[in-house]
């Protein structure tokens, strides 16, 4: 594809940004524009109410407006609390893994390059191997007969072992290991372009350690904070994984509801009206993140 | 005195922040090598539940249409995710920022969404139930990605070198084959990675996209450990957790990880 990309680009020399631009218009178009468009379409659909298996059954009916999926979505108890469950779900998860990732960012911005390298290793890890594995091993590890309740009872703190998932302990531990990575990363970025010069200056001004932390590193990092705290924010309220696996039917999130509707109950019409509902919430955050993006910019 | 205390303290926790992080990747590795029927930590070492994956023909399949689309995956976004990068780091153009914003945006949208989003578009135009439309799912993901990486090494190539060789004559198809691609090379090998296994480990999207005939792996695995906990799962796991590890192994000697954090520029 290079090759006759390349050729095309000496023929018509002056609009090669064109050419260069052009795939990845195209593809985001076509396959990121158009499937929004077409979920757009069908949460005003009317739902058929078919089982949606044997010849000719629909998803939803094709060609028809109606308002009844939002409707009911905001005027059902049972989609307006999960709404208001997965905002916050998101603030937990939001605050948990940007003060988790606050404090090993700091010992990764502190620490000798090996230690950096094996501690940030440990934080990319879990990010690229498959949740379903991470959700395996938590299963394991934290589950009633797990390691951590055989070891606690072992030692005779406990005398019955405690329940750590399918409650909302479980749901906020996998959702935050899943965050942790990027929460991490930007942390740790913004503490390095932090001029060493400050921290020596207030030092030698005869601040302590600690006082020359809370005076400088802290509030020259409360950018990162604000943006660590937006983007766990906002996946937490896109999860998935974790409240299905590791909760409970009270702990769903509107992406759990999102399948239970597509894939169990074959109602797209409503599945679309609820996917669509999250994406505003998640388009809001994302205005959000642009202009702290833009202001801390604008400060270094 | 208090600040040393501070310290030790906040490297405990780090250490239970970091074990919570990795003791259950390596939990499902040593289950994966019991012997017995349940799950437990073996006792003595077992290649059984190898035996019945590798032997079972529902997950070679489902590990062969997992490393179709991992492939396509790469295919599709590994040249996009260049050109672009190129067109940013190498020309000025109008609303520069904005643009980059939105390449960036698939990254940051719920999986479920792109998930049901392609589902219902795919159907339309006829190509749900192919390996390439999960492929292109994923590639959403993997595309941002891609750019990202190519365009930090971009940057770090010297233009000058590329206009001295067009200065001599070097025709631009030239210029990008004999000076930028050598330069850029382990740019692109790292993103080519990263959309491998950005595909091999996406559940959700493949949830949506997945037909009785193409399942990738993590969507064979799914039901499974909602209902039963086998430890032949583990061995299902373990397997992708080796060839994710293993790349990244790679990944990591090509590029100083470390610059991976340092997006600064």
């Amino acid at each position: 594809m290079l090759a006759s990309f390349g050729g095309v680009i000496s023929r018509l020399g002056r609009d090669r940004l064109f050419l260069l631009l052009a795939p990845v218009v195209l593809f985001l178009l076509v396959f990121f524009l158009f499937p929004f468009v077409t979920l757009f379409r069908i949460s005003f659909a009317v739902n058929e109410g078919g089982s949606g298996f044997g010849e000719g059954t629909l998803f939803y009916e094709a060609g028809t407006w109606t308002l009844a999926n939002y409707i009911q979505f905001f005027t059902d108890r049972f989609f307006t609390d999960m709404a208001l469950f997965t905002i916050q779900f998101g603030i937990m998860v939001g605050v948990i893994a940007t003060f988790v990732s606050y404090l090993l960012a700091y010992q990764i911005y502190r620490s000798g390059p090996l230690m950096k390298s094996v501690l940030l290793l440990a934080v990319i890890l879990p990010k690229f191997t498959n949740i379903i594995v991470l959700m395996y091993g938590l299963l394991v590890v934290f589950g009633r007969s797990g390691l951590v309740n055989d070891f606690l009872l072992w030692t005779g703190i406990i005398n019955e072992p405690l329940q750590m998932l399918f409650n909302l302990f479980g749901v906020l531990l996998g959702e935050t290991i899943i965050v942790m990575p990027y929460c991490v990363l930007v942390i740790v970025a913004v503490l390095h372009s932090i001029d060493d010069a400050l921290l020596e200056a207030a030092e030698g001004l005869g601040a302590s350690r600690a006082r020359a932390f809370f005076e400088v590193t802290l509030p020259l990092s409360l950018p990162a904070v604000w943006v660590s705290l937006l983007l766990a924010f906002m996946w937490g309220v896109g999860a998935f994984a974790s409240p299905y696996l590791l909760g409970n039917a009270d702990l769903y999130t509107l992406s759990v509801e999102v399948d239970r509707q597509v894939n169990w109950r074959l109602n797209w019409a409503m599945g679309s009206t609820i996917a669509y509902v999250l994406m505003a919430m998640i388009i809001v955050l994302m205005y959000v993140y642009s202009r702290l993006q833009r202001e801390s910019g604008a400060r270094s | 005195m208090i600040a040393r205390i501070a310290w030790y303290v906040l490297v405990g926790f780090n250490c239970l922040t970091v074990a919570v992080l990795l003791v259950p990747l390596v939990v499902s590795v040593l289950v994966s090598f019991t012997p017995a029927e349940f799950v437990s930590l073996p006792e003595t070492f077992s290649l059984r539940w190898y035996r019945e994956f590798f032997g079972d023909w529902q997950w070679m399949e489902s590990l062969s249409d997992s490393f179709v689309v991992a492939i396509l995956t790469i295919i599709i976004s590994v040249p996009i995710g260049t050109a672009t990068a190129i067109a940013f780091t190498r020309y000025r153009f109008k609303w520069r920022a904005a643009a980059s914003t939105v390449i960036m945006l698939p990254l940051f949208v719920p999986p479920v969404i792109i998930g049901l989003g392609s589902l219902t578009f795919h159907r339309a135009i006829g190509i749900w139930g192919t390996h390439f439309s999960i492929a292109v799912a994923h590639s959403l993901w993997a595309m941002p990605l891609v750019f990202i990486v190519l365009q930090s090494t971009l940057r770090r190539v010297d233009v000058s070198v590329e206009e001295a060789a067009a200065g001599l004559g070097a025709s631009p198809v030239r210029v990008f084959f004999e000076i930028t691609l050598p330069l850029v090379a382990s740019g692109i090998f790292v993103g080519t990675l990263f959309a491998f296994i950005i595909s091999m480990n996406d559940l959700i999207m493949a949830l949506f996209l997945s037909t009785a005939d193409i399942k990738t792996m993590p969507v064979v695995i799914w039901p499974q450990i909602r209902y039963l906990l086998t430890p032949i799962v583990a061995a299902a796991s373990s397997v992708i957790i080796v060839i994710t590890v293993g790349l990244l192994i790679v990944a990591a000697r090509v590029t100083n990880i470390r610059r991976l954090a340092d997006f600064r520029s």
